[in-house]
Protein backbone atom coordinates (compact mmCIF):
# COMPACT_ATOMS: atom_id res chain seq x y z
CA UNK A 1 0.00 0.00 0.00
CA UNK A 2 2.21 2.95 -1.46
CA UNK A 3 1.97 6.22 0.26
CA UNK A 4 -0.41 9.10 -2.04
CA UNK A 5 2.00 11.90 -0.68
CA UNK A 6 4.78 13.22 -3.15
CA UNK A 7 8.45 12.97 -1.65
CA UNK A 8 9.21 16.05 0.50
CA UNK A 9 12.92 16.37 -0.53
CA UNK A 10 13.61 19.60 2.30
CA UNK A 11 12.88 17.34 5.13
CA UNK A 12 14.33 14.31 3.89
CA UNK A 13 17.76 16.39 3.54
CA UNK A 14 17.75 17.72 6.72
CA UNK A 15 16.31 14.62 8.55
CA UNK A 16 19.20 12.71 7.22
CA UNK A 17 22.10 15.12 7.94
CA UNK A 18 20.24 15.46 11.68
CA UNK A 19 20.51 11.93 12.16
CA UNK A 20 23.97 11.35 11.07
CA UNK A 21 24.53 14.39 13.90
CA UNK A 22 23.33 12.71 16.51
CA UNK A 23 24.88 9.80 15.55
CA UNK A 24 28.15 11.34 15.41
CA UNK A 25 27.59 13.39 18.60
CA UNK A 26 26.40 10.23 20.47
CA UNK A 27 29.36 8.41 19.79
CA UNK A 28 31.51 11.39 20.64
CA UNK A 29 29.39 11.65 23.51
CA UNK A 30 29.81 8.32 25.17
CA UNK A 31 33.75 8.74 24.14
CA UNK A 32 33.63 11.98 26.34
CA UNK A 33 31.68 9.26 28.99
CA UNK A 34 34.27 6.48 29.26
CA UNK A 35 37.53 8.58 28.67
CA UNK A 36 37.22 12.10 30.36
CA UNK A 37 37.15 13.13 34.07
CA UNK A 38 35.63 16.14 34.87
CA UNK A 39 36.82 18.83 35.69
CA UNK A 40 39.26 18.74 32.76
CA UNK A 41 42.74 18.59 33.03
CA UNK A 42 44.30 16.76 29.86
CA UNK A 43 44.27 18.61 26.86
CA UNK A 44 42.80 15.08 24.59
CA UNK A 45 39.93 15.01 27.20
CA UNK A 46 39.36 18.69 25.62
CA UNK A 47 39.43 17.65 22.39
CA UNK A 48 37.48 14.58 22.77
CA UNK A 49 34.52 16.70 24.82
CA UNK A 50 35.01 19.24 21.78
CA UNK A 51 34.21 16.57 19.38
CA UNK A 52 31.00 15.93 20.98
CA UNK A 53 30.13 19.73 21.59
CA UNK A 54 30.81 20.78 18.03
CA UNK A 55 28.56 17.44 16.90
CA UNK A 56 25.85 18.18 19.26
CA UNK A 57 25.78 21.95 18.57
CA UNK A 58 25.19 20.88 14.81
CA UNK A 59 22.96 18.59 16.08
CA UNK A 60 20.86 21.65 17.69
CA UNK A 61 21.28 23.68 14.67
CA UNK A 62 20.16 21.12 12.47
CA UNK A 63 17.04 20.12 14.47
CA UNK A 64 15.93 23.83 14.50
CA UNK A 65 16.49 23.28 10.70
CA UNK A 66 14.68 20.48 10.32
CA UNK A 67 11.45 21.35 12.07
CA UNK A 68 11.02 24.78 10.61
CA UNK A 69 11.32 22.76 7.15
CA UNK A 70 8.93 20.21 8.54
CA UNK A 71 6.74 23.39 9.36
CA UNK A 72 6.41 24.42 5.61
CA UNK A 73 5.75 21.36 4.85
CA UNK A 74 2.09 21.66 5.73
CA UNK A 75 2.13 17.61 6.74
CA UNK A 76 0.83 16.76 10.29
CA UNK A 77 2.97 13.87 10.40
CA UNK A 78 6.70 15.61 9.40
CA UNK A 79 5.51 18.70 11.78
CA UNK A 80 5.01 16.43 14.98
CA UNK A 81 8.00 14.46 14.14
CA UNK A 82 10.27 17.58 13.67
CA UNK A 83 8.99 18.95 16.83
CA UNK A 84 9.49 16.13 19.01
CA UNK A 85 12.70 16.29 17.44
CA UNK A 86 14.14 19.79 17.67
CA UNK A 87 12.17 19.77 21.92
CA UNK A 88 14.41 16.26 22.91
CA UNK A 89 17.33 17.49 21.09
CA UNK A 90 17.19 21.23 22.90
CA UNK A 91 15.88 19.09 26.68
CA UNK A 92 19.88 17.02 26.13
CA UNK A 93 21.62 20.49 25.42
CA UNK A 94 20.20 21.76 28.32
CA UNK A 95 21.12 18.57 30.39
CA UNK A 96 24.78 19.02 28.76
CA UNK A 97 25.19 22.56 29.70
CA UNK A 98 23.71 21.78 33.49
CA UNK A 99 26.10 18.77 33.57
CA UNK A 100 28.63 20.91 32.65
CA UNK A 101 28.30 23.50 35.63
CA UNK A 102 27.18 21.01 38.35
CA UNK A 103 28.83 17.73 37.26
CA UNK A 104 25.55 16.30 38.26
CA UNK A 105 24.90 12.40 36.49
CA UNK A 106 21.64 13.40 36.47
CA UNK A 107 21.67 15.94 34.11
CA UNK A 108 24.14 13.09 32.13
CA UNK A 109 21.22 10.72 31.86
CA UNK A 110 19.25 13.31 30.66
CA UNK A 111 20.98 13.90 27.63
CA UNK A 112 21.21 10.15 27.30
CA UNK A 113 17.57 9.48 26.91
CA UNK A 114 16.51 12.63 25.18
CA UNK A 115 18.99 11.88 22.65
CA UNK A 116 17.33 8.57 22.10
CA UNK A 117 13.86 10.06 21.68
CA UNK A 118 15.39 13.11 19.11
CA UNK A 119 16.87 10.13 16.85
CA UNK A 120 13.98 7.79 17.00
CA UNK A 121 12.09 10.80 15.95
CA UNK A 122 14.45 12.26 13.35
CA UNK A 123 14.84 8.67 11.33
CA UNK A 124 10.74 9.08 11.70
CA UNK A 125 10.61 12.41 9.79
CA UNK A 126 13.67 11.02 7.71
CA UNK A 127 11.25 7.78 6.09
CA UNK A 128 8.04 10.25 6.45
CA UNK A 129 9.42 12.40 4.07
CA UNK A 130 10.42 9.55 1.32
CA UNK B 1 -21.20 1.59 23.44
CA UNK B 2 -17.53 1.81 24.99
CA UNK B 3 -17.26 -1.32 24.14
CA UNK B 4 -17.47 -1.18 20.43
CA UNK B 5 -15.30 2.04 20.35
CA UNK B 6 -12.35 -0.10 22.38
CA UNK B 7 -12.70 -2.67 20.28
CA UNK B 8 -12.64 -0.23 17.35
CA UNK B 9 -9.38 1.37 18.30
CA UNK B 10 -8.17 -2.48 18.44
CA UNK B 11 -8.80 -3.36 15.12
CA UNK B 12 -7.43 -0.05 13.63
CA UNK B 13 -4.38 -0.81 15.94
CA UNK B 14 -4.16 -4.58 15.04
CA UNK B 15 -4.65 -4.29 11.43
CA UNK B 16 -1.63 -1.16 11.05
CA UNK B 17 0.48 -3.57 13.16
CA UNK B 18 0.06 -6.51 11.08
CA UNK B 19 1.06 -5.37 7.75
CA UNK B 20 4.21 -6.51 5.89
CA UNK B 21 3.51 -10.21 7.83
CA UNK B 22 4.30 -8.27 11.20
CA UNK B 23 7.10 -6.31 10.58
CA UNK B 24 5.53 -3.52 12.30
CA UNK B 25 4.77 -5.42 15.19
CA UNK B 26 8.07 -6.99 15.33
CA UNK B 27 9.49 -3.49 14.77
CA UNK B 28 7.88 -2.19 17.97
CA UNK B 29 8.77 -4.82 19.86
CA UNK B 30 12.51 -4.37 19.06
CA UNK B 31 12.42 -0.60 19.33
CA UNK B 32 10.99 -1.09 23.31
CA UNK B 33 13.12 -3.69 24.19
CA UNK B 34 16.09 -1.50 22.78
CA UNK B 35 14.54 1.41 25.00
CA UNK B 36 15.09 -0.98 28.11
CA UNK B 37 18.35 -1.92 27.04
CA UNK B 38 19.53 1.61 26.40
CA UNK B 39 17.97 3.22 29.38
CA UNK B 40 19.57 0.17 31.98
CA UNK B 41 22.76 -0.02 29.83
CA UNK B 42 23.10 4.55 30.63
CA UNK B 43 22.36 3.95 33.64
CA UNK B 44 25.48 1.53 34.65
CA UNK B 45 27.71 3.74 32.38
CA UNK B 46 26.56 7.15 34.00
CA UNK B 47 25.85 6.23 37.52
CA UNK B 48 29.36 4.03 37.61
CA UNK B 49 27.06 1.32 38.77
CA UNK B 50 28.74 -2.36 39.14
CA UNK B 51 28.19 -5.23 36.39
CA UNK B 52 25.82 -7.16 39.07
CA UNK B 53 21.85 -6.71 39.99
CA UNK B 54 18.77 -5.10 38.38
CA UNK B 55 20.60 -3.18 35.76
CA UNK B 56 23.18 -5.98 34.58
CA UNK B 57 20.35 -8.44 34.23
CA UNK B 58 17.39 -6.12 32.81
CA UNK B 59 20.33 -5.16 30.30
CA UNK B 60 21.14 -8.33 29.15
CA UNK B 61 18.12 -9.96 28.95
CA UNK B 62 16.96 -6.98 26.74
CA UNK B 63 20.13 -7.19 24.60
CA UNK B 64 19.16 -11.05 24.11
CA UNK B 65 15.97 -10.06 23.26
CA UNK B 66 16.96 -7.53 20.82
CA UNK B 67 18.92 -10.34 18.90
CA UNK B 68 16.09 -12.85 18.86
CA UNK B 69 13.87 -9.97 17.72
CA UNK B 70 16.37 -8.74 14.88
CA UNK B 71 16.59 -12.35 13.47
CA UNK B 72 12.59 -12.64 13.49
CA UNK B 73 12.63 -9.39 11.51
CA UNK B 74 14.31 -10.86 8.99
CA UNK B 75 12.16 -13.78 8.62
CA UNK B 76 9.15 -11.09 8.16
CA UNK B 77 10.42 -8.91 5.73
CA UNK B 78 11.69 -11.67 3.52
CA UNK B 79 8.23 -13.19 3.69
CA UNK B 80 6.89 -9.36 2.37
CA UNK B 81 9.20 -9.47 -0.12
CA UNK B 82 9.70 -5.66 -0.08
CA UNK B 83 13.45 -5.32 -0.90
CA UNK B 84 14.38 -2.07 1.06
CA UNK B 85 12.71 -3.62 4.48
CA UNK B 86 14.63 -6.78 4.08
CA UNK B 87 17.99 -5.22 3.60
CA UNK B 88 17.27 -2.70 6.59
CA UNK B 89 16.72 -6.21 8.75
CA UNK B 90 20.11 -7.27 7.49
CA UNK B 91 21.56 -4.39 8.67
CA UNK B 92 19.58 -4.11 12.03
CA UNK B 93 20.98 -7.95 12.66
CA UNK B 94 24.82 -7.14 12.09
CA UNK B 95 24.46 -4.08 14.34
CA UNK B 96 22.70 -5.72 16.99
CA UNK B 97 25.16 -8.92 16.62
CA UNK B 98 27.88 -6.64 16.63
CA UNK B 99 26.93 -4.65 19.94
CA UNK B 100 26.34 -8.05 21.76
CA UNK B 101 30.08 -9.07 20.86
CA UNK B 102 31.56 -6.15 21.73
CA UNK B 103 29.28 -6.09 24.91
CA UNK B 104 30.37 -10.10 25.98
CA UNK B 105 34.04 -8.77 25.15
CA UNK B 106 33.61 -5.74 27.79
CA UNK B 107 31.38 -8.16 30.44
CA UNK B 108 33.82 -11.24 29.90
CA UNK B 109 36.90 -9.22 31.27
CA UNK B 110 38.45 -6.75 28.54
CA UNK B 111 37.34 -3.71 30.40
CA UNK B 112 38.76 -1.23 28.14
CA UNK B 113 36.45 2.08 26.75
CA UNK B 114 36.40 1.08 23.51
CA UNK B 115 34.38 -2.29 23.99
CA UNK B 116 31.69 -0.23 25.78
CA UNK B 117 32.16 2.32 22.67
CA UNK B 118 31.59 -0.61 20.38
CA UNK B 119 28.46 -1.05 22.34
CA UNK B 120 26.89 2.71 21.73
CA UNK B 121 28.18 2.36 18.34
CA UNK B 122 26.17 -0.80 17.32
CA UNK B 123 23.34 0.35 19.64
CA UNK B 124 22.83 3.84 17.31
CA UNK B 125 22.92 2.25 14.07
CA UNK B 126 20.44 -0.55 15.35
CA UNK B 127 18.36 2.09 16.72
CA UNK B 128 18.56 3.85 12.90
CA UNK B 129 17.83 0.41 11.28
CA UNK B 130 15.20 -0.76 14.01
CA UNK B 131 12.96 3.14 13.93
CA UNK B 132 13.86 2.73 9.96
CA UNK B 133 11.88 -0.89 9.64
CA UNK B 134 8.94 1.14 12.04
CA UNK B 135 8.18 3.66 10.22
CA UNK B 136 8.98 2.28 6.76
CA UNK B 137 6.76 -0.35 7.61
CA UNK B 138 4.00 1.59 8.17
CA UNK B 139 4.34 3.91 5.65
CA UNK B 140 4.76 0.63 2.49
Amino acid sequence: MASQVSRNNPVLIASTIETILLMGAFIAGITTLLNDQFPIKEAWMAAILSAHLSLALLSGLGAVLLFSLTYLSNRKDLFYFGLITVIFVGLAAAGGLAFYATYNYNFSYLMAISFMIAIISSIGALVYSL
Amino acid sequence: MMSSRILNMYENVSSLLSRNYYTPALALGELLSLIITYVAGMGIAVYKLPLSGYPITAHIYAAAIDTVLAISLYGSTTRSGNLILRILAVLDILSVLGAAFEGLFYFGGFSTPCYAIGMGTGFVFTIAFTSALFFYSLRR
